[in-house]
């Protein structure tokens, strides 16, 4: 950066004071630089470190005077460092209560229904895997029904009689194992569905804490 | 810089570097004269400049060097009295200071 460039940013950061005390420290400065002469424009310009700091230490010393008993080498900046911080840290409070309280009609239903949307999903694959289970059982009422059938039979029809009580066992037979295999897979499913909506649960809350912090 | 300079101190060393000029100094002389002694940014003097002014201890005139104005400060009867205070002041601090370091009883 030049002297000239430092001393309009410094100008520009200034603007909101009196024009009187503006001048004055304006004046100060290219004074400052003049007297140094152009060969010592560089070190002076990194040793002001940067115009914002220049104009922080102009404005925090006019605002008010320095206690007597107050303690540091660079007597101004750190304090005022501090400051601006704490009230940062109010005025995001604030704004995200107000924020909260304007949105809060259009957010919450939106995520009432997202909400819901998801648990149905949830208990649409729930409900498909029980579907399974009971299909196989329905097999297997399937077959027993048969061999009932199939046993009435044999009086007037033997030959019939057999087929159906054979296809009735065999669709028992099928229906048994298929429910075995599906009430397994079940077993296997749900733990996994339960852990999953849990997940993305957890990571709801995580995302809404880091967006609050 | 081991030891920190309060803003009270940091006034006095201002006062008396102005105050050996009869006639007044400037801005920059007065910064190279009091960085010799103390560790201060380029930046810090301005606002005690400013605010001694403001509080009659220094006051300040123009004149006129290659052709730009230059503002010189000079020292005020009271700003005289207030660096005589702080003189005194600085007699006794390091006075007390000093017996604690080389072991004797305070005064």
């Amino acid at each position: 950066m030049s002297r000239i460039e430092f001393m309009n940013e410094l100008a520009a950061l200034l603007a909101d004071l009196p024009t009187d005390d503006r001048n004055d420290a304006l004046a100060y400065y290219n004074d400052y630089f003049d007297a140094a002469g152009a060969e010592n424009e560089g070190a002076i310009i990194s040793e002001l470190v940067s115009p914002a700091k220049v104009a922080k230490t102009i404005k925090s010393e006019l605002g008010g005077t320095i206690k007597e008993d107050q303690e540091s080498s660079d007597v101004l900046p750190e304090k005022y460092e501090e400051m601006p911080k704490d009230k940062n840290n109010l005025l995001k409070i604030i704004l995200i209560i107000a924020g909260v309280c304007i949105l809060a009609p259009i957010i919450l239903p939106i995520i009432f229904a997202v909400f819901i949307t998801v648990v149905s999903l949830l208990f649409a694959v729930f409900m498909f895997f029980v579907s399974l289970v009971i299909a196989a059982v329905a097999v297997i009422i399937c077959g027993i029904s048969l061999i009932v059938a199939g046993i009435l039979m044999i009086i007037p029809e033997i030959a019939a009689g057999l087929v159906c009580i054979g296809v009735g066992l065999l669709l028992t037979a099928a229906g048994l194992v298929a429910t075995r295999y599906t009430v397994k897979l079940c077993t296997v499913v749900f733990p996994g569905l339960v852990r999953f909506t849990v997940d993305i649960c957890r990571r709801l809350v995580g995302m809404t804490r880091k967006a609050v912090a | 810089m081991v030891f920190n300079t309060g803003a009270a101190l940091l006034d006095a060393i201002v006062l008396a570097t102005v105050s050996r000029e009869e006639e007044g100094t400037y801005g920059y002389k007065i910064t190279q004269e009091v960085r010799g002694a103390i560790d201060v940014s380029e930046s810090t003097l301005y606002p005690v400049l400013r605010r001694l002014q403001k509080d009659e201890c220094l006051e300040v005139y123009d004149k006129q060097i290659d052709g730009r104005n230059r503002r010189y400060y000079k020292i005020t009867e009271k700003g005289g009295a207030q660096l005589n205070l702080y003189r005194i002041e600085w007699k006794n601090y390091t006075r007390k200071v000093n017996n604690i370091f080389e072991g004797g009883a305070i005064a």
